[in-house]
């Protein structure tokens, strides 16, 4: 009898314990995790999750091609929010319109995550033009 | 004694051509030689208006605050903070930089607004460079003619063609006209000056 309440003692902590440490199905989902924009010349990568997401690379690619990679390893902070300068000027040659990826390498939980957002290239947000200084005046 | 009035009307009316521009409903047009790179040209502060044909090749335009002796932009996203510390009306007769890119005109019209426009003889300098928009009183004159009270340490002027300053002292070019033609109107030239003053002509 002993045994049997041990046993089940047992189990019920194991369902317990998984109950308490799964995951909700839809945070499985690497996309409801993390939310991405271009801002000047960072990503800013949210999330709800806060510090429990570690941001491995990025990689930013047009037609299957990967125009611009960053290496980052860096855990989202508490406010949520993670930005991460990338070199966007590589694809502002790119016609105004075009479609760009950005593929997230995260961690999360110990799984690994690989998501990949898509968006049309604005240059007014991120292609600053080079800026021009006027000459200077005349020296002496 | 007729003959004599009559001559002096005619002579004051000839003067009065060539003293100042010559507004129509509020604004005059002159025609300016543009290059691709820098230009400096008179007064450009509403860009669209100013140089409306012009407007896709115009890439930014930058005045220069004598009172401080740094640039602000004007064009695009205006430095509303640095131009502010200049007077409108001083800054729109003043010149300025205009960028062009992609331009393949020889000339363009710039049209200059006659409610802020300010006379020669009434312009005021401040110590140190300042970019002065070239009017049509100076038109033929010497530089000792137009330089009134200032202590003209320098001019210089800005070689479209080259991109580079063409720099003399005061004593170099006393005696030679800054413009004898038409086509230097609506351009600038820098004058560098030892303390406040205003200019006027003979």
């Amino acid at each position: 009898m002993k045994t049997i309440i041990i046993l089940g003692i047992l189990l019920l902590t194991l369902v317990v314990g998984c109950v308490n440490f799964s995951v909700d199905p839809e945070i499985r989902n690497g996309n409801a995790l993390v939310d991405v924009r271009a801002e000047g010349d960072k990503l800013v990568i949210e999330s709800a999750v806060d510090n429990l997401l570690i941001v491995q690379d990025i990689k930013l690619r047009a037609d299957d091609v990967v125009i611009s990679s960053a290496e980052v390893e860096s855990t989202i902070d508490a406010e949520g929010v993670l930005e991460i300068p990338i070199q966007f000027q590589a694809i502002c040659d790119l016609p105004e319109g075009s479609e760009i990826m950005i593929d997230i390498h995260f961690d999360f939980d110990g799984a690994n995550y690989l998501v990949a957002f898509n968006g049309e290239l604005f240059k007014d947000a991120i292609c600053d033009e080079e800026e021009l200084s006027p000459p200077s005046i005349p020296q002496e | 004694m007729k003959k004599l009035t009559s001559f002096l009307i005619v002579l004051l009316f000839c003067f009065s051509l060539v003293s100042a521009f010559t507004f129509e409903n509020g604004q005059t047009s002159v025609p300016v030689q543009l290059q691709n790179g820098w230009n400096l040209l008179y007064g450009v502060l509403d860009v669209e208006t100013q140089l409306a044909s012009d407007i896709a090749n115009v890439r930014v335009v930058y005045a220069f605050i004598p009172e401080t002796q740094e640039y602000a932009r004007v064009y695009p996203n205006p430095e509303v903070n640095t131009l502010t510390l200049i007077d409108d009306d001083k800054l729109a007769n003043m010149a300025v930089w205009v960028y062009l890119e992609n331009y393949d005109q020889s000339y363009s019209n710039l049209i200059i607004p006659e409610n802020s426009y300010i006379e020669w003889n009434a312009r005021e300098l401040s110590p140190g460079w300042n970019f002065v928009g070239i009017s049509p009183e100076i038109l033929g004159k010497e530089t000792n003619e137009i330089t009134g009270n200032c202590d003209l340490l320098k001019i210089a002027r800005w070689d479209t063609n080259d991109q580079q300053w063409r720099v003399a002292t005061y004593a170099e070019v006393s005696n030679t006209n800054i413009i004898n033609t038409q086509a230097g109107l609506g351009t600038g030239i820098l004058f560098k000056v030892s303390s406040e003053c205003v200019l006027s002509t003979q």
